[in-house]
Order: C-alpha cells, then sequence, then structure tokens
C-alpha cells in the first residue's frame, strides 16, 4: 500500500525523480571498460529505454483521472519510442530490456488524487524527459543516434507543452526547454 | 560545414522567424517572437566565442500568416536536427537541442491555432 502523499511542487519533482530513477535500475547495460566508446552508446539507449517504459507506465495511471484523446496521444507516442529505441539497441547488437511489473512502477509513483496532480506529474516526467536526451547528446559518439535522441527529445518536449496546454499553462514556457546557451 | 557556418545558417532562420511572429497579433505570438530573438542572440554569442562575427540583420520586418509560421518552425526544427550531425563542438549540441525542443513546442501551439492535432507524429522531424 503506497502511503498517502502531500503533493506539492517539490514532492511532485521528488516522485518524478523516483520514477525515473526506479525505471533505470536493474538489468541496465552495463559499459565496456574494454571498449567504452562501443559500449557507450548503447548503454544510453538502454537508460533512454528504460525512461520510456516508465512514461508509457505512467500515462496509464495519469490516463485514469485525465480521460481523452490526447493522454492517449501521449501514451502511444511513448510506446512508438520505446519501439524505435528498442530497434536501435538491436541494430547495436544489444537486446533491448523488456519493461517491469506495472506495480513496480506503480510503486515509484506518488498517489494522484486530481486532474491537476496528475498533469504536474506528467510535466515533471516530460521535463526529465527531455532533460536526459539532452545530458547523453555530448557523450554519443555516432552522429546518426544524436538526430536520433533530439527528434525523441523535441517530442517530449512537445508532449510537456500539450500537458502544460492541458492544465491551463502557457505551453511553451522556456526559450530553452532546459539549460541555457 | 564548419561549426560557425552552421550556426550563422541557424541565426539566419531564427531572425526570420522573429520578425515573422512579431508581425503575428496576440500575446502567444508575442511570447514566441521574444523566445526567437533569445534563441537568435544564444547563437550570436556562439559565435563570438568562436572568434566570429555575427552577420548584420537583414531580416527587420515582414508580414506573414500562422501557416508561415508553421513551416518556418518545421524548418527550424529541421535545420536543428541535421546540425546534430554536423556539428563538431560537442558543447553545443545540448543548447542547441534545447531550442530545438522549443521549436517542437511551437509547432504544437501553431498545429492547435490552426484546429489540427497537435499531436502529429512521435518524431519531430518526421523522416
Amino acid at each position: 500500500m503506497i502511503p498517502p502523499m502531500t503533493m506539492t511542487r517539490r514532492t511532485l519533482l521528488a516522485a518524478a525523480a523516483a520514477a525515473g530513477l526506479a525505471g533505470c535500475g536493474g538489468s541496465d547495460p552495463r559499459p565496456d571498460a574494454a571498449r567504452p566508446h562501443v559500449a557507450g552508446d548503447p548503454r544510453r539507449l538502454g537508460l533512454a529505454l528504460a525512461f520510456e517504459h516508465t512514461l508509457v507506465a505512467a500515462y496509464d495511471v495519469v490516463g485514469e483521472l485525465v480521460p481523452g484523446r490526447q493522454v492517449r496521444e501521449l501514451a502511444e507516442q511513448e510506446r512508438e519510442h520505446v519501439a524505435r529505441l528498442s530497434e536501435l539497441m538491436r541494430d547495436l547488437g544489444e537486446q533491448p530490456r523488456e519493461p517491469r511489473p506495472r506495480d513496480d512502477y506503480l510503486r515509484s509513483f506518488p498517489r494522484l488524487r486530481t486532474r491537476a496532480e496528475a498533469l504536474d506529474f506528467a510535466a515533471d516526467l516530460e521535463e526529465r524527459a527531455v532533460r536526459t536526451y539532452l545530458s547523453y547528446l555530448p557523450a554519443l559518439t555516432d552522429r546518426e543516434l544524436r538526430r536520433e535522441a533530439v527528434r525523441i527529445a523535441t517530442s517530449e518536449a512537445q508532449h510537456l507543452a500539450v500537458v502544460r496546454d492541458l492544465n491551463g499553462l502557457p505551453p511553451a514556457e522556456h526559450a530553452y526547454v532546459t539549460g541555457t546557451m | 560545414v564548419s561549426d560557425a557556418q552552421t550556426i550563422t545558417d541557424l541565426l539566419h532562420l531564427e531572425r526570420e522567424s522573429a520578425a515573422l511572429w512579431e508581425s503575428l497579433p496576440g500575446e502567444a505570438a508575442a511570447r514566441t517572437a521574444e523566445q526567437e530573438a533569445i534563441h537568435a542572440r544564444g547563437l550570436e554569442r556562439a559565435l563570438r566565442g568562436m572568434g566570429r562575427q555575427a552577420p548584420s540583420r537583414t531580416f527587420t520586418s515582414t508580414r506573414g500568416s500562422l501557416r508561415d509560421a508553421l513551416e518556418l518552425e518545421d524548418e527550424l526544427v529541421r535545420a536543428y536536427s541535421e546540425a546534430m550531425r554536423s556539428i563538431s563542438n560537442a558543447r553545443l549540441l545540448a543548447p542547441l537541442a534545447s531550442i530545438c525542443a522549443n521549436h517542437g513546442q511551437h509547432l504544437v501551439i501553431l498545429r492547435g491555432e490552426l484546429g489540427n492535432d497537435p499531436l502529429t507524429r512521435a518524431f519531430e522531424p518526421v523522416e
């Protein structure tokens, strides 16, 4: 049983971070010290894939409080990201990880009681997803993979815009979705 | 293509987009024009950091429609995502990608304003 939490911006951020980390544990691919440049790219893809699995699970929960076509579309696009990342990993000779049992994800999510809490949680996860992809970019050695990462990061930023709009907020808050130049 | 040339090409697009958004009515358009201007200033700083002079402004005023803005935002997302292939300085990648993500959000706003589904693709830009 998940203990009830008081939903503040701070607790939602912490919960989003915990949810993201929860998706990244377990059987993550390990870097190969002898082949750092070869092993680094699939490792980062594997971590991104784990996060995408978390997003799919999160939208199942969010959708219970925010019914409608748009949240279903968000969930479907996250599944497309899972499929694409899995395909890229197979191209690199790696076996993509499967999602964890649903309860594993649910245990790491905060108890969401209202539509606004659900949308805040989704926004925090999407923002974290964008940060994750952007943080991997400088270390990706394959330039095609960099482009793929940006295509997905841009999609996640669009999800963030849609979620903010559903929550009555301006869709595009900052000129730099994360970071500065 | 050198990093400086890639940044210069992006700067021209940002300036064109800022001018176009400035010509559009409404608070959201004004906010978006300001975001494009912030992108342009960031690119100018990046050029100065490379010891290059930013080119003079060529887009001082323009008139456009939401559909023109949609086309230009799509072009911007494509240009930034292509830059990921060519940029050599790894420190530029995340900030450029962050701008690309913001342009993706502008596409969401424009699609909504034009009565279209804001989420048409799971990957932006589409191949």
